[in-house]
C-alpha cells in the first residue's frame, strides 16, 4: 500500500503543506489498521459525494487543494500510473501550487524546482530584501523527529504521544 | 525475458538474459552515455512541474464532510491551518478487512502487527 512509502509528514507540514488519507471505511477501521501498520498520517473517513466529484470514487486518486482565507480550490489531481509513484516529499511538493519551496512565503513562487537552484535563487532574493528573511526564519520550523530504532514494527507497540520527540510547536 | 518452455521448467524459471560484461572503463562510459539521458528526464521533469504550478485553479462549491478521529470535520478543517492540501484516497478495502481482530489467522506475519501479504499467507 501506498501508505508504506509516504515519508513522515512533517516535512510536508514544515512546508505549509498537509497530507491526509481518505476512505470509505469507517473510523474504528482505519484507527486500527493505522495502529497494526504503524502509519501516522492523518487519515479520515468520506461521507458524501467527494469522491465521486473529485474522480477518486472507484480507485485511488491524488487531489491537491489550495486554501485562502475561507475559499478552497483544487488546483491538481492525478491517479493511475502518475499516483502510484507518489511517498516522497519532493514528488508531493511538485503537484502544488508553491512548490518545493512550499511555505517559504508568497515571495518564494517563481523559484525553480531544483531544490538547488532554489538554494541559489532563495539567497539572492534574500540578499536583496533583508525583511524576507525574518518571514523565512519564522515559518521554518523543524520537522518532528522520528524515534530512532526500528521503523514501523516497535512503533505501534507504543504508547501514543508519551514518548515521542516534540521539538515542533504544535499548530 | 523466459520463453514459454523454460517456464515450464523448475530449474530455469528465474533465469534472465544478462546484459554484457565490461571493464571498468566501458562501463563508465556507458554509465556516462545513461546519465545525459537522465539528466535530460530531470530538466523536463522540472519544467513540468513549473507548467503544473501555473495549472488554472477551480473554486470549491460544496461544503464537504468528513468523520475524523475527533468527529465531522469539513474539507477547509483537513487543511489544519495550512495553505496546502494533499488528499490521497486510498481504497483497500481488503487491507482494512484484514486488520480486523475476527480474523487472527491471516495475520502477525513479517513485521510485528502487520497483515500478512497474500505471498506471506501459510
Amino acid at each position: 500500500m501506498v501508505a508504506d512509502q509516504v515519508a513522515h509528514v512533517a516535512h510536508l507540514n514544515a512546508r505549509d503543506t498537509t497530507l491526509v488519507f481518505v476512505s470509505r471505511a469507517p473510523q474504528a477501521d482505519i484507527v486500527r489498521l493505522k495502529a497494526r501498520m504503524g502509519w501516522e498520517m492523518p487519515w479520515f473517513t468520506l461521507t458524501d459525494s467527494f469522491d465521486a466529484d473529485f474522480g477518486v470514487h472507484e480507485w485511488h486518486g491524488t487531489n491537491v487543494f489550495y486554501r485562502d482565507g475561507d475559499r478552497g480550490f483544487r488546483t491538481y489531481f492525478i491517479n493511475s500510473r502518475g499516483d502510484e509513484q507518489m511517498g516522497s516529499t519532493w514528488n508531493y511538493l511538485d503537484i502544488t501550487p508553491l512548490g518545493r519551496a512550499g511555505g517559504l512565503g508568497g515571495f518564494a513562487r517563481g523559484l525553480s524546482s531544483d531544490p538547488d537552484l532554489q538554494v541559489v535563487e532563495l539567497a539572492r532574493q534574500l540578499r536583496r530584501r533583508p525583511r524576507a528573511r525574518q518571514e523565512v526564519g519564522s515559518r521554518c520550523r523543524t520537522p518532528e523527529r522520528r524515534l530512532s530504532g526500528t521503523k514501523a514494527g516497535a512503533r505501534s507497540h507504543e504508547p501514543v504521544g508519551s514518548e515521542r520527540v516534540r521539538d515542533r510547536p504544535s499548530r | 525475458m523466459t520463453t514459454s518452455a523454460e517456464n515450464g521448467r523448475k530449474d530455469r524459471q528465474f533465469a534472465m538474459r544478462t546484459p554484457p560484461v565490461v571493464s571498468s572503463q566501458a562501463w563508465e562510459a556507458a554509465r556516462e552515455q545513461l546519465l545525459a539521458k537522465e539528466k535530460a528526464q530531470t530538466r523536463a521533469r522540472d519544467a513540468l512541474a513549473a507548467e503544473r504550478r501555473r495549472m488554472p485553479w477551480m473554486a470549491l462549491a460544496t461544503a464537504y464532510a468528513f468523520e475524523g478521529p475527533a468527529g465531522k470535520v469539513s474539507l477547509l478543517d483537513l487543511f489544519d491551518g495550512r495553505r496546502q492540501l494533499i488528499v490521497y484516497r486510498a481504497s483497500s478495502s481488503r487491507a482494512f478487512r484484514l486488520a480486523r481482530p475476527c480474523l487472527p489467522g491471516l495475520l502477525g506475519g513479517g513485521r510485528p502487527g502487520r497483515p500478512r501479504r497474500p505471498s506471506e499467507r501459510p
